[in-house]
Parts: C-alpha cells; structure tokens; sequence
C-alpha cells in the first residue's frame, strides 16, 4: 500500500514538468492554431537562465524563485521575438511546423555559440527544498512536494485566468472561432501575440523549475519537445484542463512503469500517446467547434 | 486535355481565374512536368522518361572518378541524402502529410546493413533486406499512423523514429549509443565494390534505380492519384480515389526507398549510429532539404540535399552549424516556400512573359 502511494506521488510529481511543458504550448495552439517546434528551445533558454545564475552549489529559496520569476519574463521576451520576427509571418500549409522546427535549430545553435551550449551545466536544488520527508509512512522529496504545489497553483490559476478574466475569455473566443472573435471587436492579432509570449513565458517558468533535474546543454529545445507535443495531443489540443489530465496520466504511467516494469521505462510516453489517440483520437478534452485537425 | 494547354497562354488572352479557388490546378510548379510538355512527350511511355534520370548516372558515375576523385565520398554523401529526400517528399510534397519520421526507415535500413555487416553478409543484398524491413514497419504502423493526419500524423511518425532510437540506443546489440561498426560493402559476383570508385559506381546504380522507380510512380495514375489526395482528400474521395489505400502506397513505400538510402549510407560510413541515423532532427533535416529544393517539384528535394551537402561541408569547421541551417530553414519556408527549383521556374515563367498570379 506504501508503495502504492509513493507510485502515485511520484508520478504526480513527474507529471507536473510535463504539465509547465505542455501548457503553454497548449494555450499557443488552442488560440493560433500554430505548432511551436521552438517552445523546447524557450524550456532551454528559461534553464539556461537559471544555470547562469544561480550555479551549481544549493542557493537560498528566495534567490531560487527570483530567479525563476527572471526565467519567465526572459522566456516572453525571447518568444515575443519570436513571435514578431517568424510566427507572425507564418500562413501557408505547414509553415508553422517546419519556421518553427528552424527557429528551434538556430536557437540550439545560437546557445551552443554564444552561451557555451556544449558543455553540460547543472543546477542544484535549492536550500529551502533539499530533503525527503515523510508524509504518513511514505518518504517523498520536498522538491516533488514542491513540483506538485507549483503544478496545482498553475493549473488553478489558469484555469481562473481563462474563465473569469475578460483577457481569459476572449481568448476562448478567438479559439473557438476567431473570425467571429475579430467581427466581434476583439484584437485577435494582439490576443495572439499576448498568448503567444505568455506560452514562451510558461516555458521559460518550466526551464527554470526542472533546472535541478535536468542536465543542461543546447540538447534541452530537441530532447522534450515529443513530450510537449504529447501532452497538447492528448489533451486535446487547446484545453488547459486536457493538458493537466494528459500530465497526470503521463506522469503516473512513468513512474507505473518504473515501479512495475523497469524495461519500458522509456517508452511509457509513446505507449500512453498511441492508448490515448486509438481511443480518442481528438484528445481527452477535444474542442467542441471547429478547431479538428 | 484542352484545358490544360488554354491554362498555358498569356492571361490577355483568357479571363484571369479568381485567386484561391478549388480549380484543377494550373500549369504551375505542382505536376508542371506532366502539364508543360508538348504533345509527342506527353504521350511517350512512361520509361522512357527514366532514361534520362539514367543517361545522368552514368554521366556522372563515370566522370565523378575521373574529375573530382578526391570530393567521391561528398559525392556519395549527395547522391544518398538526394535519394533519402526524394524518398521523404513520396509522403511529404506528393502526398501532403507531414512526415517527421523519414529517420526510422533510414535508421532501420541503416542497421539491418549493419547488423547483417557484422554476420558477415555484404553487398546488396542486406540493402534489399533494410528496404523490405523498413517497408514492412511502415505498412504495419501505417495502422495507427494513417488515422490522423496533420500535426498528429506528425507527432505518430515522430514518435515512431524516437521509439526506434530508444530501442537502439537501450539495447546492446544495436550497440547502445556507439552504435555498430561494419565494414559492409562487400561485393557483387565477382566484383568488389570495397574501393571508393568502384562503390561510387554502386551507389549511384543503386540510387538510380530507386530514382527510376520514383520517376514511374511521378509518371502514373498512382502519383496523380497521390497529387489529388493531397489538394483535397474529399474530392478525390468524391472521385472514386481510394485515400486511405494511396496514402498508405505513398508511406510503405516511402519506407522501401528510404531504408535502401539508410543501407547504402551505412555502407558508405562503415558505421550506423543511433544520433545520426535515428534521432528525429534528422527527419527535420531532410525536410529542410526538400523545402530548400522545392517540395512541388520532382527533382527538388535532391537539387535541396546538394545544397545542404555543400553548406553543412563549408561549415563543418565553424562552432555550430546549427544556427546557419536554421535561419536558413525559416528564411526559406517564409520567403521561398517553392524552394530553388520553384525560383527557377518562377523565373523560367517570368521570362516567358507570364504575370505571376501566385507562386
């Protein structure tokens, strides 16, 4: 029964990095309809700001979440260049996939030329999070506690910000139908742009929270980007709620196959995307108009 | 057949079509081979065609050794990535699916050589055996591949090139992340193709064969049929077209093509290493290969892997390349989405008096 519940806290917590990923670019997608190759490269950029300053002895909570809130605005800026210089620009069939999968190589390459991106940097947990603790009988890392905490508050804010904001609202409208959305007065150009920087910034808030388990180098942009894509896939390609579920689901079948069956350890993401699309093929939480692929 | 000769007049002369519309597409760069040609060449049969596809090897299979000797490897390097892409735009330019998973069927062909290299067995044989593997994974994942189309059919091929690539690099006997090491040439009969010129001639023998075979389907009803399903799936259906089957056709033998590729690359390197041959940035590389051609035409995905061949070449002393193919990528798919070849006949029409209606 311990045990039990150690799979499933571990993989609660291993499904909240998955959930930092997939949810911005799931907003990205739900309102533009474009698929961000490059949202991997705005997780590198947030770690490597976290790896510049923080460096590889354990630093204080507080330097560690200043730093973290760095990252977010640094992965907005970089995805509002982005934005601006590429996305913007992008109309016809499969320009997204492809202007993106080149902005993710020139970022790769950009950080391994300018920001010493071949050598692996690695980043510690900070003080305030160092340990295990015992919740009942079963032990459990303050960090994964930690990861859990961020992902619920996340999640719980999203949520709030989509429903019972107006800036929430309208960007429902402009996925649902965003002809509409424009004739009925709503900027769906710089709602796109807004989205757009908000997911690099969710991305670059990612990079710096997993900077303690991640080994980081110019691999990060090409090595979680299938995972990204993943969660957006299963979760139904613009519902914040899909990714989260999708997350949970990923996480748990991760940890359910560490515990259980340490042979398919890595390929517990490919099994639970092919179970996922066999069964609904338009996600958990598919939109209701228009927006099928 | 009327039709397609009025589109080819001046515009003075006929009303201009509204853009965007759903028409029968013009003579412009998507099947442009079979529409420009004049009378006598539309209507000879199809191999004929492929005569100079093999006029061309043989020019080059000989000159290559005489001239350029010490550039045979770069060559060989052209000739296979060129066939590879070709193989990549069957499902790709031709078919419009979004393929990111061309990697798996080069990787399979590249370590079925390998590992049959190990045994022992060389020459063409364990290249055939590659292709038919690889044709075989892609008619078994073309199941679940096929359901979807756009960015999840991307993410199926994707996911598929990773899951190979997590295989090869977990087990042992594919060499875990070294990889395997094979010296894989061999011979044919009696005659050894182990030296570079002799495996220069193999190689593009083998290539223009596989070209030829690419140039037949170009040329028949199942190429125009994968033409029609990719400009829109419900009116071909509509026709009587059978989507699913076509599409399925394109990705097996997509899968066919590019693990002979993956064969005869590793018998070129002597090595089949998951990071190379696996990973999925390789599919996105030859995507850039095919944008940087030109997706609509035939011969562009090759004309692109030459170009990338030469760049990546020129840059292999610089700290990382990646930057420079990556601008490259984006400029090209937002300035130049026909690629070179698509310029060229932009250009070819432009000098023909044609004002452009669209590229």
């Amino acid at each position: 029964m311990d045990e039990f519940i150690v799979v499933i806290l571990t993989g609660l917590a291993t499904g909240v990095p998955y959930f930092l990923l997939g949810s911005g670019l799931t907003l990205t997608f739900g309102v533009m309809r474009v698929a961000n190759f490059a949202h991997g490269a705005f997780f590198m950029f947030g770690a490597f700001f976290a790896a510049s300053l923080l460096g590889s002895e354990s630093d204080s909570l507080t330097r560690f979440l200043v730093v973290a809130c760095g990252a977010t605005a640094f992965g907005a800026a970089v995805g509002l260049v982005a934005e601006r210089a590429v996305f913007r620009f992008v109309k016809h069939e499969f320009a997204d996939l492809l202007a993106s999968f080149g902005l993710m190589l020139f970022l790769t390459g950009f950080v391994e030329k300018f920001w010493g991106g071949s050598s692996t940097r690695t980043v510690s947990t900070p003080k305030g999070l160092l340990g295990s603790i015992s919740v009942g009988k079963v032990p459990i890392t303050v960090y994964d506690l930690f990861l859990i905490g961020v992902g619920v508050v996340l999640a719980v804010a999203l949520q709030a910000f989509m429903r019972y904001t107006w800036t929430g609202v309208k960007m429902q409208a402009v996925a649902a139908d965003s002809t509409m959305a424009a004739a009925l007065g709503i900027r769906t150009k710089l709602l796109s742009l807004v989205v757009f920087v908000a997911g690099a910034a969710l991305a670059g808030f990612a990079g710096a929270i997993m900077a303690p388990f991640v080994g980081i180098d110019s691999n990060l942009a090409e090595a979680f980007i299938l995972q990204a894509f993943v969660v957006l896939l299963i979760g139904g390609m613009g519902s914040v709620i899909g990714a989260l579920l999708g997350s949970i689901i990923l996480g748990l079948a991760d940890s359910i196959t560490v515990f259980y069956a340490p042979g398919l350890e890595a390929y517990s993401l490919y099994i639970v995307f092919a179970l996922v699309m066999l069964i609904r093929p338009f996600g958990l939480f598919p939109a209701e108009t228009g927006a099928r692929e | 057949m009327n039709d397609r000769r009025l589109r080819t007049l001046p515009r003075k002369i006929i009303a201009p079509r509204p853009g965007g519309g759903h028409a029968v597409p013009a003579a412009g760069p998507t099947g442009a081979a079979a529409t420009r040609l004049p009378g006598w060449a539309a209507t000879r049969p199809p191999w004929a065609d492929s005569l100079g596809t093999v006029a061309l090897g043989a020019v080059v299979a000989v000159i290559m050794p005489l001239v350029l000797q010490a550039q045979l490897f770069n060559a060989a390097t052209v000739v296979i990535y060129g066939t590879f892409a070709l193989s990549v735009n069957l499902v790709f330019g031709w078919s419009g699916l979004p393929s990111f998973g061309g990697a798996a069927f080069f990787g399979i062909g590249a370590y079925a050589v390998a590992l049959l290299g190990e045994k022992g067995i060389t020459g063409p044989l364990p290249v055939v055996a590659g292709a038919l593997i690889a044709g075989l994974a892609a008619l078994i994942t073309s199941v679940v591949v096929l359901r979807s189309s756009g960015l999840a059919f991307a993410m199926f091929t994707l996911a598929f090139a990773q899951i190979l690539y997590e295989i090869a690099l977990g087990s042992s006997w594919a060499g875990e992340d070294t990889g395997i090491v094979a010296y894989a040439r061999g011979k044919i009969g009696p005659w050894s193709v182990q030296g570079n010129t002799a495996f220069w001639v193999y190689t593009v023998a083998w290539c223009v064969l596989l070209i030829i075979i690419m140039r037949l389907v170009w040329r028949s009803s199942l190429g125009a049929s994968m033409r029609a399903v990719r400009q829109d799936p419900t009116r071909a259906a509509a026709l009587g077209i059978p989507v699913r089957r076509v599409r399925v056709a394109a990705y097996v033998l997509s899968g066919v093509l590019g693990g002979a590729t993956g064969g005869l690359f590793v018998q070129l390197n002597g090595v089949a290493d998951p990071t190379d041959d696996l990973f999925w940035t390789l599919s996105g590389t030859v995507l850039l290969m095919i944008l940087v051609g030109g997706i609509r035409s035939f011969w562009g995905p090759f004309v692109g892997a030459a170009v990338y061949v030469g760049v990546d070449t020129g840059l292999l002393g610089s700290a990382s390349p990646d930057i420079y193919l990556g601008l490259l990528f984006v400029l090209i798919v937002l300035l130049f989405p026909r690629g070179l070849v698509g310029l060229a006949q932009l250009g070819r029409r432009l000098a023909r008096g044609h004002p452009e209606t669209r590229t």
